[in-house]
């Protein structure tokens, strides 16, 4: 028998092992022990205030002013209807992130996508809505139906429109493992989202993602932190320089790998 | 914030980052977890339908990301263990 105390315990990672493995055995067979700790679970963890006390620290913060300043118009804002010029854009960006760091906005280390994209998309995850722009389930987060399809056709420096907002690719690169991945935007009316997806057959997979509230057009506000994100993914992914458009759109065109 | 300690306020930044990178550490399912979880404050039925896996599972993966946070910032100095 396992008492109330105990499964409260388990749920707040205050049980040592080989309990914990045991009560997760019970929680696998037994149903009504699976319905008293939901009963029980209130979310009242120590850890989970302090876990919850750092993130909202992070959201709640500001870009500061310095950093703005300091960071000259991403490829984004600088990008003219036709294509940029990558390697201005890989340096621009090399340079504005290193006039960022150190950052505390995000760390490299907390960049996996599927936290990015909890805590900083929040409510662009979606459930149950099948074209929402980022959709993140138990095979991990990925670009919605609508987006895949804008980044499988639109070439970097170019708008694409999307339901409620706009998609900028900015580059395209392959990664050390020979996937194309792309960095993009998308301007909402309240939010941009900066983001790096690498596709893999049919889907695009979201390696890292940040958003901040913006006014309309606002892109160098919105790349802040998240230019500084991608910097580090795509240094982690061991991409190649940018591709130039011919490269590009043929990766684009190019069967599936 | 202008106006608060600066001790404080630095302290407070150190235990954020030290928070940040032990969930960093932790596995991809468990982190999305407790960004589901912890961060955005989703009960654990919402946080099985967003993500379409049993409520079990996320029970399960909210109590070892529990147990290793806790493990780690306590180790940390930042919680009482």
């Amino acid at each position: 028998m396992i008492s109330d105390t105990e499964l409260l315990a388990y749920l707040n990672g205050q049980l040592a092992e080989p309990r914990m493995t045991e009560i997760e055995s019970a929680l696998a067979a037994d149903a009504a022990v699976m319905a008293r700790l939901e009963a029980l679970a209130d979310g009242s963890a120590a850890v989970d205030q302090t876990v919850a006390a750092a993130f909202d620290a992070v959201l709640a913060e500001p870009v500061p002013p310095a950093l703005l300043a300091a960071a000259s118009p991403p490829p984004l804002a600088a990008a003219s209807p036709t294509v940029v010029d990558f390697a201005a854009a890989r340096a621009a960006r090399d340079q504005s992130a290193a006039a960022r760091s150190p950052i505390r906005w995000w760390q490299p280390a907390a960049l996996a996508a599927s936290l990015a994209i909890g805590l900083v998309i929040g409510t662009g995850v979606q459930k149950g809505d099948s074209d929402a722009l980022i959709i993140a389930d138990s095979t991990g987060t990925r670009a919605g139906p609508t987006l895949a399809a804008a980044l499988a056709s639109t070439r970097s420096g170019t708008d694409a429109k999307l339901p409620g907002g706009v998609l900028r690719p900015l580059i395209s690169v392959r990664a050390g493992n020979g996937d194309l991945c792309r960095q993009f935007g998308v301007q909402q009316d309240q939010t941009a989202l900066v983001a790096l997806a690498c596709r893999r057959g049919d889907q695009w997979q979201i390696v890292v993602a940040s958003s901040a509230v913006a006014s309309r057009n606002e892109y160098a506000q919105a790349a802040g932190p998240g230019e500084a994100a991608i910097t580090a993914a795509l240094d982690a992914l061991a991409a190649g320089e940018p591709l130039d458009a011919e490269a590009e759109a043929k990766a684009l065109t190019a069967p599936k790998p | 914030m202008p106006g608060e300690d600066g001790n404080h306020t630095q302290e407070q930044r150190d235990t954020g980052d030290r928070v940040r990178a032990a969930v960093a550490a932790l596995p991809a399912e468990q982190r999305q977890l407790v960004a589901l979880v912890l961060v955005e404050g989703l009960a654990y039925r919402e946080a099985a339908e967003v993500l379409n896996i049993p409520i079990g599972t996320v029970m399960s993966r909210v109590a070892r990301a529990r147990a290793a946070l806790v493990g780690q910032l306590a180790q940390a100095g930042v919680m009482p263990s």
